[in-house]
Formats: structure tokens, sequence, C-alpha cells
């Protein structure tokens, strides 16, 4: 995923921001990595570029 | 508008559809028929599947995000995405569930078979085609749930059955306007597409 997508994702469960950790970049995009709620602390992975926001 | 273009089949767009993914048929094709969109807009797809109205949005050069709940179909849409050299924002969630930006058009091809319709079906058909037990309970839901995504002035675009969208437009009377742009009469049913505005 492009980091310019973390502008229009949220949590699927509370709503709020949620912050990118990288762990494999290629190019620009996200290949593997987490995205964390700010507020509910609910963690979302990245794999194959694709975040995945179903609720834990 | 000189600069509005309405979308038409793309023989050149290459899809290819895993085991378990929708495959674009005769309301996919209706659904792409009925957009109409401008440069540069912001365009959200739900229930993306093989990526083939985003892709066709995509080469329009217009900024795609398309969402799916199946793993296999987000897959399906990132794979032929590279095999077509098409930029598109894939997001694995329910309906819009995890998406908050705003857009200018959504697109929704939802499943509209009502439970009962489903019941010869396997367990992954229904996954794909039933859309609840009266086949209007996603549709419902994803109006809803998109209704604050939508910039002021954008477009909602939403396939449906004459077998479950009588609810749908009861429901959505009350905070959108909607207009009836085209539909297609097979043997046991007429599929629509609806636009659907804020109401002011």
């Amino acid at each position: 995923m492009k980091h310019d997508m973390m502008e229009i994702l949220c949590c699927p469960v509370c709503k709020s921001d949620l912050e990118l950790k990288a762990m494999k970049e290629q190019d620009g995009d996200v290949i593997e990595g987490i995205l964390a709620c700010k507020k509910c602390s609910h963690d979302y992975k990245i794999e194959n570029s694709i975040p995945n926001l179903l609720p834990p | 508008m000189s600069n509005v273009q309405t979308m038409e089949f793309d023989p050149d767009i290459d899809i290819q559809v895993l085991d378990g993914v929708y495959e674009p048929a005769e309301d996919s094709f209706l659904l792409l028929r009925s957009i109409d969109i401008r440069p540069g807009i912001r365009i959200l797809e739900v229930g993306t599947g093989s990526g083939f109205i985003a892709l066709h949005c995509a080469k329009a050069g217009v900024l795609v995000t398309a969402t799916d709940i199946s793993p296999v179909a987000v897959e399906t849409a990132r794979s032929n995405a590279k095999r077509n050299s098409l930029q598109i924002d894939i997001v694995q969630t329910d309906l819009a569930s995890g998406i908050s930006g705003k857009f200018d058009i959504i697109l929704f091809n939802p499943p509209y078979i009502t439970g009962e319709d489903g019941d010869v079906l396997t367990k992954r058909e229904k996954e794909q085609l039933v859309g609840g037990s009266g086949g209007h309970e996603i549709s419902i839901r994803f109006l809803d749930e998109v209704h604050d995504l939508l910039c002021e002035g954008g477009d909602i675009f939403l396939l449906t059955s004459s077998q479950s969208e009588n609810n749908i437009l009861e429901y959505a009377r009350g905070i959108y306007e909607m207009e009836h742009m085209l539909n297609k009469e097979l043997f046991f049913e007429r599929l629509s597409v609806y636009r659907f505005n804020k109401t002011v």
C-alpha cells in the first residue's frame, strides 16, 4: 500500500486514526507492516501490500 | 460538461478471476455503464471482487480505492491491477468499515439474492451472492455506512434487483435523493442502477 493511503484508512472498530509501522517496503509501497489503532490498540496486518482492516 | 466521461467496457483490460471470486456478469456491465466520471476525482468501490469496475475507472484517470471482505477477492484485484499496469488502492475490509476519507463517487454491485433463493447455493456462492434474508440487508448497511464518506455533491451508484430493491429504496428515501439510471430485464428479475445524492 502507498503511504498516502493512511489519509483514508481508519480503525474499523472505533474509527480512530491508525499508525503505520512498515516492516518491508519496495519502491514506496509498504509490502508488509502493521496498522495500529491509536485509540483502541487493535493491530491490523499489511500483507502482500494489502491492509487487512477486518476486526480482530 | 464536456469533461464528463461515460464508462464503457474495455476489452483491453485483462481480468482473470480466481476460484471463489465473482466473475464480471450482467450486473457488473450495467453498473459500469451507469457511471460518469471526470479525471482526477476520487472513487471508492465497495465489494470490488475481481477489480473489474475499479480498473476501468483507474484506466480512465481517476483515483480508485477498492474494498472487499474476501482475501481471495483482494488478491485477485491486486494481481489484475498489476497485470494491467494500473494503480488502485486495495483494502480488505467489511464494506467500508475501515475507510475514513471523502469520495466523489461510491460504487457497489452488492450481493442481492434473497436468503430463500440462496438455499440451493453452496456456502461460497452464498457469501458472494446472498444480500441477507430479504436480499436487501447488505445494501441498506452500505447506504448507511458510506453516507459520511460521500463528498457534498457526490454520487453513489448502487445496483439493485427487482426481487429485493423495495426495502432499499424505502430506506434511502430518508437520507438520499435518488434517480433511476439504467435497467436490464432478465427472465426472472429486473436489474437497475440507482444514483443517490445526499439530501440538502
